[in-house]
């Protein structure tokens, strides 16, 4: 079977384009996979994807890049020009050009593989538009059903009965969809995100670190982790916040620690190739993201022995963790709760310990082996 | 680990490191998820130089990669304690060696030649002063009262602030208010050391895996009329303190 994943920028670092790598990895094993990355910025991409996958990209936004005669006046022209295509509310609009819908048409016209999954709404609603009638369309939500704008909301409502699947993250999501799409044809499958099998280092629960990990955006929240860590550094001032990861509020993220006087106790350590290896010298991992359309470092921080604190808010988290067994739920944006639950895990130490072998447990039903077979069991299911 | 190696493209190596560590007596303990026989060849990354782990202290400094059976050795071992460092930092030595689990998850051993020092716990930059906490690292036990120093590297005079010694506990501060009179170009740079009986220990942070703290750790900035006066680690992690004249990037 020829499965092509569609994705926005495979070069970059992001839980879309990992989770994308993983599977395309482990599908790889048994069906011809390529990765087809709409953009591309850097010559190779960040994240570890298999040699078996075929990884190639339709517009090249490296310095001095040239698009070939007898498109290259037109893609100059056309690249200045906004998206047509694409809604203005797709939260990546800004990437897109009336270049790159001109290229991603001409790329759903012409492909000829058996499965095709596309990974975010934009590029869902291309395929549901522009795929060819034999390709079996799946499209993957990595955002919950209400992060979307209304706007792009009525498209997707409108596009989406013509894709085969839609395949979410969460059972909350697929309730969502199902209802959205109640006389449709289309089908909705909850798969989570797949963790790549074999070993991995394991935390001993011997370092004071509480690690974080994600985009430093908003969404993330770590604004209000910094903050509850002010209670932290001062009830525990031997325990450290390691923050790993970069984006656009880094800067406002550093200038709030300063002020809060965290130095001592928080670092910001950039981005990292090697989370998992990070994770292992850590001893809790917390989350204060304002939404999780999953919450896959929850996933990779079980796997590596490391129990979770995470703000039970939407969607990912509260599915993921079994309160006190693996980790601890508090209410949403309560920042004193978060505190609280860092708290009572850093003195919990046997709890911690027993909570620590429990979520090596749960890490295992999200083997990436176990999740690429429930895509192939979806694949059957839609098969022509 | 990367996906190929996870996958089985690379092929597994013979068991598994379940822990890797240096000890405090500078012996390479390794307990494997299976028995094995074979013995460890250290290889330096640099010079190709190749011996075996059974006397760590014979290395040469610089980063040595660990095999075993000509494969290298795969280990579980996160390879970071921070206890660990502090424990190991609590006996005189002049060579450090530490195991560390490479972002390819196999066992390094890090071999690096030290002296006498302060590790910095805790600065504190505010209301005029800068107070630092720390704890001797490779270097005896000292008791007394010591000064807390301030040394231009271009320019100025040194200046100090009181400071004791209560065994490896260290503690020192020092108002910037001297320095900044002192400024006379637009900006200038102060190493500090803690000084006890005319020897000036350096203060700095290493006993963590942290690399590159100069640009992830921020330090609160204080003004002094129109100078900025803001503590920094510098590229060795050494404390450092940055005066600027206030409009001008430190």
């Amino acid at each position: 079977m020829k499965i092509s994943f569609l994705i926005l920028n495979a070069y970059g670092m992001g839980g879309t384009i990992r989770a994308t790598f993983d599977l395309a990895t482990a599908m790889s094993e048994r069906h011809e996979v390529e990765v087809v990355s709409v953009f591309q910025h850097t010559d190779t991409p960040f994240l570890p994807l298999s040699s078996r996958v075929r990884l190639r990209s339709l517009v090249d936004l490296r310095e001095g890049a040239k698009v070939r005669w007898p498109y290259t006046k037109r893609a100059e022209r056309l690249g200045a020009r906004e998206s047509a295509l694409i809604h203005p509310e797709e939260r990546a609009y800004a990437s897109f050009s009336a270049w790159s819908d001109e290229v991603l048409v001409r790329e759903l016209r012409r492909l000829r593989s058996d499965v095709l999954i596309t990974t975010r709404a934009g590029l869902n609603i291309m395929a549901a538009r522009y795929a060819r009638r034999k390709v079996v369309t799946i499209a993957q939500e990595h955002l919950h059903f209400e992060a979307h704008q209304p706007g792009i909301f009525e498209e997707i409502r409108t596009w989406y009965p013509k894709l085969d699947a839609v395949v979410t993250l969460t059972e909350a999501d697929e309730h969502d969809y199902r209802n959205m799409l109640n006389g449709s044809p289309t089908r909705v499958f909850t798969i989570g995100n797949g963790l790549p099998g074999g070993p991995r280092p394991r935390s001993r629960q011997e370092n004071r670190i509480v690690l974080a990990a994600g985009r430093l955006v908003p969404v993330k929240g770590y604004d209000r982790l910094l903050k509850a860590f002010v209670r932290v550094a001062e009830e525990r001032p031997d325990w450290k916040l390691r923050i790993y990861g970069e984006g656009r509020v880094g800067d406002k993220l550093i200038k709030q620690a300063v002020r809060l006087r965290l130095h001592n106790n928080v670092t910001f350590m950039g981005p990292t190739g090697d989370i998992e290896g990070e994770l292992a010298k850590a001893s809790i991992h917390a989350v204060s993201s304002r939404f999780e359309g999953f919450g896959m470092t929850i996933i990779e921080a079980f796997a590596s022995g490391v129990p979770v604190v995470s703000f039970d808010c939407p969607r990912g988290p509260r599915e993921i963790i079994t309160p006190g067994i693996d980790g601890l739920l508090v209410p949403a944006d309560d920042v004193d709760a978060l505190a609280d639950g860092l708290i009572q895990m850093i003195d919990d130490e046997e709890g911690r310990h027993r909570m620590a072998k429990n979520a090596l447990q749960t890490a295992q039903s999200y083997d990436i082996s176990v999740i690429a077979k429930r895509w192939e069991k979806s694949f059957a299911q839609l098969g022509r | 680990m990367s996906t190929e190696a996870r996958h089985g493209v690379v092929p597994p190596v013979s068991g598994r490191a379940v822990t890797s560590r240096v000890g405090d007596d500078d012996t390479l303990s390794i307990e494997w998820s299976a028995p094995t026989g074979a013995e460890i060849v250290l290889r330096h990354v640099e010079t190709g130089e190749e011996c075996g782990a059974a006397d760590l202290t014979v290395l040469a400094p610089g980063v040595w990669m660990a095999s075993c059976r000509g494969e290298p050795v795969a280990t579980d071992d996160p390879g970071f304690s921070l206890d660990g460092l502090w424990s190991y930092a609590e006996t005189r030595r002049s060579r450090e060696i530490r195991a560390f689990r490479t972002s390819l998850g196999t066992l390094g051993l890090r071999v690096r030649e030290v002296e006498p020092y302060v590790e910095v716990i805790r600065v504190t930059a505010d209301d005029g002063v800068i107070a630092v906490e720390g704890a001797v690292a490779y270097g005896d036990p000292i008791r007394g009262e010591a000064r807390l120093v301030a040394v231009a590297r271009r320019g100025p005079e040194p200046v100090s602030g009181p400071a004791t010694f209560q065994g490896r506990w260290f503690e020192g501060a020092i108002e910037i208010a001297p320095m900044a009179e002192a400024q006379v170009r637009r900006r200038v740079f102060w190493d500090l050391y803690a000084e006890f009986s005319g020897v000036r220990l350096p203060l700095a942070t290493r006993l963590d895996d942290i690399t590159d703290k100069k640009t992830k750790v921020r330090f609160p900035a204080q003004h002094v009329g129109q100078v900025r006066v803001r503590p920094y680690y510098t590229e060795t992690d050494s404390l450092a303190v940055a005066l600027s004249i206030e409009g001008e990037k430190a």
